[in-house]
């Protein structure tokens, strides 16, 4: 039986839906994010849970106690809110010892448990100090103590890092995975930063439009997108629109080319239908076109493609193409750089298995003419 | 050539505050240095003697009035705004809201003999709501009269509540919807989270407020003096009454009392001040 099961969770406002038909599992200490882009209902969903929005329709369930019939102060869940929400006439030491206060705790223990807290997330001489007093990272800290303090069944998260700069971010998300994975709590954690949720959760739940995507393993989701949308939203992805030649061999034309992709991938299509392949910037080995390379391979990609632009970006540089009237992107080791420049004429390869292939749902029939993809 | 633009600019804005320091100088400044020479002098030459007079027992039995009638109407206004204010801010209709809002406004703003004329002719011993009351059996008279510090207190009241509600809906707007989710998600019920978050957060800004409607009520005279005349000894009501000299002309005195009460006015001004800048008040 999972931990906590939220069971076909409903919300509309104003006749609008913002979650649909919601459902999830989680185990115990399990570390969930729920990943989408703004207005698609991930932190309404959390707000269910927490009991500050009473869903339309569907249940949630903590164990064997349905929580739609507790009112939110008597749910054991720890929030933490991307504006701290810190109490403002209180201090760090104050703000946390305030829901072991509110349980009525003795005072011993108080005294005992707040400084552990705030040692727990590094700030135990801050204790003194007022939220106005601390940083935006510091504030964090201090709201994630509070949180820990009443020793939470299930942990909520609500974009805590969005308001804080690139550096803090990442130190405090390595933090916050730290201490869950310490405490063996379980987290539901919402957020608009795929990096984000990829490199801290165990699963990340993709939302749009109130709706599930997809659920999996950050490396699942990265690797194997059920829909466009995760394949885009989810770095960054070529996509090639065409159409299922033969899908028992795994051949697909993509404009005048003919793309190789895993029998496996198309074995579930049809022959004539509207696909599109997908491929990530880093699957695709780029080398000059005159550079005398290994030859063609079996169930191997050979596309011409010419350099329009070369990007730094750090360890990476991302080259975009131009192929066949399409645009591409490679990414590459900035190490293996080299000559690539702009105008600079290329050859592309990737293997078979390197494609993922969805039915093309956007064009409306299996015999529609292939479009010009683009990677965007 | 920037420069003397500049320049030519700084001397054409103060031109433009001219008339603002005129009036300032003319009304406020002026007034208040006449009124501490005239204070401390006397046989024209300086003294303390007019304080001393101060502290005759109808003079400080009127400071005793006048600060209980200003704190009691302050706290009246400052419990009954606030709540009226809560309820404005969390009104669903915006209509409901603006016209609340509006109506603060402009009761906040009636007051002196037009306000005492109407308490007269409505709750004044023949007034409106006395004569309907007797109609049905309940008598007002003469257990209470409009004419009495209850009276008074009552029409202080029909513009503090207002100012306060005018005072209070900024703080009350600052309030964050997150502290109350948190302190809710941390356990609190919701008088836990007025006892222990939103109360001690509006804490600046309720005693300002406080400080506020007491220096407004203490300085009233044209309410309590066309509502009750000389029966109830005030301050400000003295004061008149020894610049009229219709029974004592004593225009030092005057001076020394209205000084005294801009001691009393000053430091709630002050007292405000330091409260609204509080670094935890709640701000919209």
């Amino acid at each position: 039986m999972a931990y906590v099961e939220l069971k076909g969770l409903n919300k509309t406002f104003a006749g609008n839906p913002a979650v649909r038909d919601f459902r999830l599992s989680m185990e115990k200490g399990e570390f969930v994010s729920l990943l989408g882009p703004s207005g698609c209902g991930k932190s309404t969903t959390l707000r269910m849970v927490a009991g500050f929005e009473e869903p339309d329709s569907g249940e949630v369930w903590l164990g064997d106690q349905n929580l739609l019939d507790l009112p939110p102060h008597r749910r054991g869940m720890g929030m933490v809110f991307q504006s701290y929400a810190l109490f403002p006439h209180l201090t760090a030491w104050n703000n946390v010892a305030f829901g072991l206060r509110i349980a009525g705790r003795p005072a011993a223990e108080i005294r005992r448990r707040v400084p552990e807290l705030l040692e727990l997330v590094g700030l135990r001489e801050a204790g003194g100090q007022y939220p106005r007093q601390l940083s935006g990272g510091q504030q964090q800290r201090v709201a994630l103590a509070r949180a820990l303090a009443i020793e939470p069944r299930v942990l909520l998260l609500d974009e805590p890092l969005s308001a804080l700069d690139a550096v803090v971010r990442v130190t405090l998300r390595e933090e916050i995975r730290r201490i869950q994975s310490a405490l063996g709590i379980t987290t539901l954690y919402v957020t608009h930063d795929q990096e984000e949720a990829l490199a801290i959760s165990d699963r990340v739940v993709v939302m749009r439009d109130g709706g599930v995507e997809q659920v999996g393993t950050p490396e699942a989701v990265y690797a194997e997108p059920a829909t466009r949308f995760v394949a885009t939203f989810i770095g960054k992805m070529n996509q090639l629109a065409g159409v299922v030649e033969c899908a028992r061999e795994g051949r697909v034309r993509w404009g005048d080319q003919p793309l190789a992709v895993s029998p496996a991938a198309s074995a579930r299509l049809a022959d004539g239908q509207a696909v599109v392949v997908l491929v990530r910037p880093e699957a695709v080995a780029v080398t000059p076109a005159d550079a005398k390379g290994p030859t063609e391979a079996a169930g191997e990609n050979r596309i011409a493609a010419t350099v329009e632009l070369v990007t730094f970006l750090g360890p990476v540089t991302r080259l975009s193409l131009e192929a066949g009237g399409r645009r591409l992107l490679v990414d590459m080791t900035t190490a293996d750089r080299g000559r690539f420049q702009r105008g600079l004429p290329v050859r592309l390869v990737f293997p078979a298995a390197a494609c993922r292939v969805l039915a093309d749902e956007s064009a409306g029939g299996p015999a529609r003419a292939p479009r010009a993809g683009g990677p965007w | 050539m920037v420069s003397s633009l500049r320049r030519r600019l700084r001397w054409t804005a103060w031109l433009v505050l001219a008339p603002f320091f005129v009036f300032g100088l003319a009304f406020e400044i002026l007034p208040v240095l006449t009124l501490v020479r005239s204070s401390f002098t006397a046989d024209g030459g300086w003294t303390l003697a007019n304080f001393g007079r101060v502290f005759t027992p109808v003079m400080v039995d009127s400071f005793r009035n006048s600060l209980q009638l200003s704190a009691i109407t302050a706290l009246l206004g400052v419990v009954g705004g606030t709540i009226v204010a809560y309820a404005i801010v969390t009104a669903r209709s915006r209509f409901v809201r603006d016209a609340l809002t509006a109506l603060a406004d402009v009761t906040a703003n009636f007051g002196g003999a037009p306000l005492a004329f109407a308490f007269i002719i409505t709750l004044g011993s023949t007034g409106v709501v006395t004569l309907l009351l007797k109609a049905v059996g309940v008598s007002l008279y003469p257990s209470f009269r409009i004419y009495s510090v209850s009276g008074l207190t009552i029409a202080y009241v029909y513009f503090q509540l207002p100012l306060m509600i005018l005072l209070i809906v900024p703080a009350l707007l600052g309030l964050r919807q997150e502290w109350r989710e948190a302190a809710i998600n941390l356990g609190a019920t919701r008088a836990q989270y007025w006892q222990r978050v939103a109360l001690p957060i509006l804490a600046p800004s309720l005693l300002g407020s406080f400080l506020l409607l007491f220096a407004n009520a203490f300085g009233a005279y044209a309410t309590a003096w066309t509502l009750t005349g000389p029966d109830v000894n005030l301050v400000t009501v003295q004061i008149a009454a020894l610049v009229r000299g219709e029974v004592q002309l004593d225009p030092a005195l005057a001076d020394a009392l209205a000084l005294v009460s801009l001691g009393v006015m000053a430091a709630c001004v002050v007292g405000y001040r330091w409260l609204a800048t509080r670094p935890w008040r709640a701000t919209p």
